[in-house]
């Protein structure tokens, strides 16, 4: 397309040349009104735009930011840093997208939930993001009859929930989300090494799911076995390094170890990470305590009355030496 | 094949831009103005008249003001839009759409035309003119005539796209 040009005049040039000091002394052509708006505009656009670029200049970064923590499997530091992106872009089904991933990596499901809301209409059927969620979450889908079961799992007798998880169990042997349940209906009537078979059922049949590996972890910390809690962990913690229960359910270990600054060190971790995250702000009252510190274990026990009451009392029953769990 | 005066009508801005380019580089290198047509529905859709330069070196930069100011002016402008568009996939903001409208006809303008290597070519090989410019301003001349040959496969529009939407996302990618 050769649609506009230059002209280096001819042969009549060469007497322009000549003449050039007499007939074009200093000035163009007249620059017509309508060009000298047209310029008036582009510079108001182009301003406008200067102006307008460093917030999304700022989603951009945070978005790649995001990807970056991704891909070094912290996805804490992703979900913080698509949440600058969707505040400023709220329309934005990527951001939104990879939001409700980072979400639901972490366990945050609330967030998650309310990250896919978001975009649930404007997902298409096939590519993009719709297949980065698809990857994301294909293992966690469960079949109805379970999820109606675990739903009853507070309403119930713990041992009737035993009986209908069995039954689900023998009925679909090969269900994973079967066999996780059954284990925790194990691990609510103390039947632990029943649980850590049930668990281990989970692990063989799908072992891409944390919760999995975090509930046979807990499993062994009730057995003893810590050893293989911690590698439960370290599992758990490989593929996400800054998962606040991961490094809730290690802190508990070493209390058991009686390993008590390890153990505070992993409990700041998951309150780093997570600090409305009741698990992890219940380990660390826990860890302080045993470590001595007054102050602090005060500060995170009137934090933990405001986010989890019931939680709070049986933590506050270890501070007050009523229990004696990791003694 | 879409005819090239609707394209022009299309992309005006870049049309008017380009040749306001090839005039500030006139008047940088003072170099009187015989005439400027900034758009009109032919071929060209627009041009600039102006007196032989002196120098080839003046020649060249005139003939390819336009691909600097063009691709600058058409970047900066588009790059809000980009980052909403090409990163975040949102298309809600019709302003943004606006801006990458015209950031793209701006930037897709950038290529100086056949009449401008012409020019650059006639200059680069007059007898007055030194080595150094020759050596300067034939593959000048070349990539000149291979971008138009590449306009027919739409060269200019992929060119366009590149620089206002992709590369400050490439900038960005490569930066964080």
């Amino acid at each position: 397309m050769d649609n506009s040009e230059h002209e280096a005049t001819g042969i009549e040039e060469v007497n322009i040349e000549e003449k050039a000091v007499d007939i074009f002394p200093v000035t163009d052509p007249k620059i017509p009104l309508w060009i000298k708006v047209f310029v008036i505009i582009i510079v108001a656009v182009m301003t406008f735009s200067l102006i307008s670029s460093p917030k999304p200049l700022k989603a951009a970064f945070a978005f790649e930011n995001g990807i970056r923590a991704e891909r070094q499997h912290k996805y804490i530091t992703a979900a913080n840093e698509y949440k600058k992106v969707v505040d400023i872009f709220p329309n934005s089904v990527v951001g939104w997208g990879k939001l409700y991933i980072a979400c639901f990596k972490n366990k945050q499901y609330d967030a998650a939930d309310l990250a896919y809301s978001k975009i649930a209409d404007k997902l298409k059927p096939y590519g993009g993001i719709s297949d980065e969620i698809q990857i994301a979450v294909v293992y966690y889908d469960s079949k109805q009859e379970i999820n109606v079961i675990t739903s009853a799992m507070s309403r119930i007798k713990p041992v009737d929930f035993l009986e209908k998880v069995s039954d689900y169990v023998r009925r679909n042997p090969d269900d994973y989300w079967g066999q996780y349940s059954l284990g925790a209906a194990y691990l609510n009537l103390e039947q632990y090494d029943e649980a850590k078979i049930a668990y281990l059922n989970a692990i063989k049949l799908c072992p891409y799911i944390d919760d999995f590996h975090m509930a046979l972890a807990t499993t062994y910390n009730q057995l003893g076995e810590y050893g293989k809690a911690i590698n439960e962990c370290n599992i758990v913690l490989e593929k996400n390094c800054e998962l606040p229960d991961a490094y809730s359910i290690l802190a508990e270990t070493y209390l058991m170890q009686h390993k008590y600054d390890k153990a505070l060190q992993s409990a700041k971790q998951a309150f780093e990470f997570d600090n409305g995250n009741s698990n992890a702000v219940g380990i660390l009252t826990v860890a302080y305590y045993y470590n001595n510190m007054t102050d602090e274990m005060n500060e995170t026990l009137t934090l933990l009355k405001k986010i989890d009451q019931e939680y709070y009392y049986g933590i506050k029953d270890i501070t007050e030496g009523k229990s004696t769990l990791y003694d | 094949m879409i005819p090239g005066f609707i394209i022009s009508i299309l992309t005006f801005p870049g049309v008017i831009v380009h040749e306001l380019a090839h005039q500030l580089f006139c008047r940088l290198c003072k170099i009187a103005v015989i005439e400027v047509c900034y758009f009109r529905l032919g071929n060209p859709a627009g041009y600039v008249r102006h007196e032989i330069p002196a120098k080839a070196s003046q020649n060249i930069l005139i003939g390819i003001g336009p691909f600097f100011v063009n691709t600058v002016v058409g970047a900066l402008i588009c790059m809000p839009a980009a980052i909403q568009i090409i990163k975040f996939h949102d298309y809600s903001n019709p302003l943004y759409l606006l801006l990458a409208w015209l950031g793209i006809s701006i930037a897709m303008h950038s290529f100086p035309s056949t009449g401008d290597a012409k020019s650059i070519w006639n200059s680069i090989w007059s007898k007055e003119t030194g080595v150094l410019a020759k050596i300067v301003g034939t593959p000048v001349v070349g990539l000149i005539y291979i971008c138009a040959i590449g306009s027919v496969v739409w060269l200019d529009l992929i060119y366009g796209a590149a620089v206002a939407m992709f590369l400050p996302n490439l900038l960005i990618s490569i930066f964080a």
